[in-house]
């Protein structure tokens, strides 16, 4: 029972929404939307979980485990800070938006773009022509690089063009087949949750 | 010889401090002395301006900012390129979000294009800003099926009389659908383009590009992709703006990079060469 029951809840719902997808039915459409608006309320719920969890987890860090306390401190109220200013003035004050823009934008863009350094020294690093292979790649990349960058066309007019073909017809190709292998591997994936076969989700699979 | 040597193989061994402090000097000195390097339109980008100049005036179009603050500073200025072509035009926005931060950039968008956001005259009726949807492709499906299922605004008023939302009772009021975003477009191809027919374009940072270009034409009528989609947009809506002042710093960028693949790849290459012989 512990398991046949949530692996007939899972068949029956999964059985609704692929249905819902392809059948136009007066019944069954509006019952699958009213199942679509629970997965809102229990992802709402996951976020209050997720705040019960960072509060929980730095609060521990700060006054059991006495690590990286400063870090934690520094989170608690800076979270704190966002909560109260959301909760009396409301996301779309100004002074919320003050502190969007002045605290979390500048800051995570630096963090972003720090991987840009990062990624030029793996370059620098990883693109070598070890093979023919890895030569096609290197080339391509460099063509790709230049066709993204004005400085491509001012050093030889094709570039642009090339660096289109490539990203249009090798790229596109290579990208096409991914996505569907992906599509033909959920497809299975789901025939095999419908059928029950599939009881990896569920916990211990027992 | 022995100097030879040492020359492949510092070329192959560049400490990262050079090259961070190299990327810096790219980087920053192209935005204190810009050389204006001359920028072409691409294909991506052409085709998303023609299809925002296809549309009749007076056209709703959905905007959906995906945008989190670490993207932002290449999506971002596509949003301003793109909402002042639709001011121009006399389009009206409907601007939301499935992710947390996306209607604080919607605002940013909205007082950078328009002057004002909510204390605007025509908040509510050329433009609104509906905030945040929780529940990832879930909370788009219910979206789909319903758009005006926000009752409130981003700022907290209803929504119920706003005479923009008056003219949406289906996703297919939407003459257009523009993502902006750090992340794959196959759920909006999901949820509005295949069932609803809404037709989409995207505003994406460089590295979403290949996948989004496996859906263009059919399905993605148009993309930007990443900083120079917003200055190739900049350029045509003649707007010249952050975008545009940071092409000169990518392609100093790109040159350097280009530069240390080659010399590394010229110390690798050399190293094996004098290994075989000896």
């Amino acid at each position: 029972m512990k398991i046949k029951l949530p692996l007939a809840i899972t068949t029956i719902i999964l059985v609704l929404m692929v249905a819902d997808y392809f059948v136009k039915d007066p019944l069954l459409n509006p019952l699958v939307r009213d199942l679509t608006k629970a997965i809102l309320i229990m992802t709402a719920c996951a976020v209050g979980i997720g705040v019960i969890r960072l509060i929980k987890l730095n609060v521990d860090r700060i006054t059991v485990r006495k690590t990286n306390r400063l870090e934690s401190a520094i989170t608690l109220i800076a979270f704190a800070a966002f909560v109260i200013v959301g909760a009396i003035l409301g996301s779309g004050h100004p002074n919320y938006a003050y502190m969007f823009n002045t605290i979390i934008v500048p800051l995570d863009s630096t963090m972003f773009a720090l991987s840009g350094f990062y990624m030029a020294s793996a370059a620098y690093r990883a693109f070598r022509a070890r093979s023919e292979e890895a030569f096609v790649l290197l080339l391509a990349g460099v063509v790709v690089m230049l066709g993204q960058a004005p400085v491509g066309e001012v050093l030889w007019s094709a570039t642009p063009s090339l660096s289109q073909w490539i990203m249009d017809v090798p790229n596109t190709a290579g990208v096409r087949a991914l996505i569907m292998g992906i599509a033909i591997g959920m497809l299975s994936l789901t025939i095999r949750m419908i059928t029950g076969h599939e009881k990896g989700y569920l916990a211990s699979g027992e | 010889m022995a100097k030879k040597d040492n020359l492949s193989e510092r070329l192959s061994k560049i400490d990262n401090r050079v090259i961070f402090l190299l990327l810096a000097i790219c980087l920053g000195l192209p935005l204190l002395i810009p050389i204006g390097l001359p920028l072409g339109i691409s294909t991506g980008t052409s085709s998303f301006y023609k299809y925002v100049e296809g549309l009749p005036s007076g056209s709703l179009v959905a905007c959906v900012y995906e945008i989190s603050a670490s993207v932002s500073p290449e999506v971002y200025p596509q949003a301003v390129a793109v909402t002042a072509h639709l001011k121009s035009r006399n389009l009206k926005i409907v601007a939301l979000g499935f992710s947390v931060t996306g209607p604080m950039f919607a605002d940013n968008a909205f007082r950078d294009v328009f002057g004002a956001s909510r204390e605007h005259e025509l908040y509510g009726k050329s433009f609104v800003n509906l905030g945040y949807i929780a529940g990832g492709e879930a909370a788009m499906k219910v979206f789909a099926t319903n758009p005006r299922m926000v009752e409130k605004d981003f700022y907290g008023r209803d929504t119920k009389d706003m005479q923009i939302l008056q003219e949406v009772s289906s996703p297919k009021d939407f003459k257009l659908m523009i993502v902006y975003s750090g992340d794959w477009m196959e759920p909006y191809v999901r949820q509005f383009g295949d069932p609803h027919g809404v037709p989409i374009a995207s505003g994406v940072t460089s590295t979403i590009v290949p996948r989004i270009m496996a859906f263009y034409p059919a399905k993605i009528k148009g993309y930007l992709t990443g900083l120079r989609g917003a200055a190739e947009y900049e350029l045509l809506v003649k707007r010249p703006g952050s975008a545009l002042g940071g092409m000169d710093a990518q392609s100093a960028a790109h040159l350097l990079i280009i530069g240390l693949v080659i010399a590394g790849n010229a110390g690798y290459l050399v190293g094996r060469f004098r290994r075989k012989e000896a």
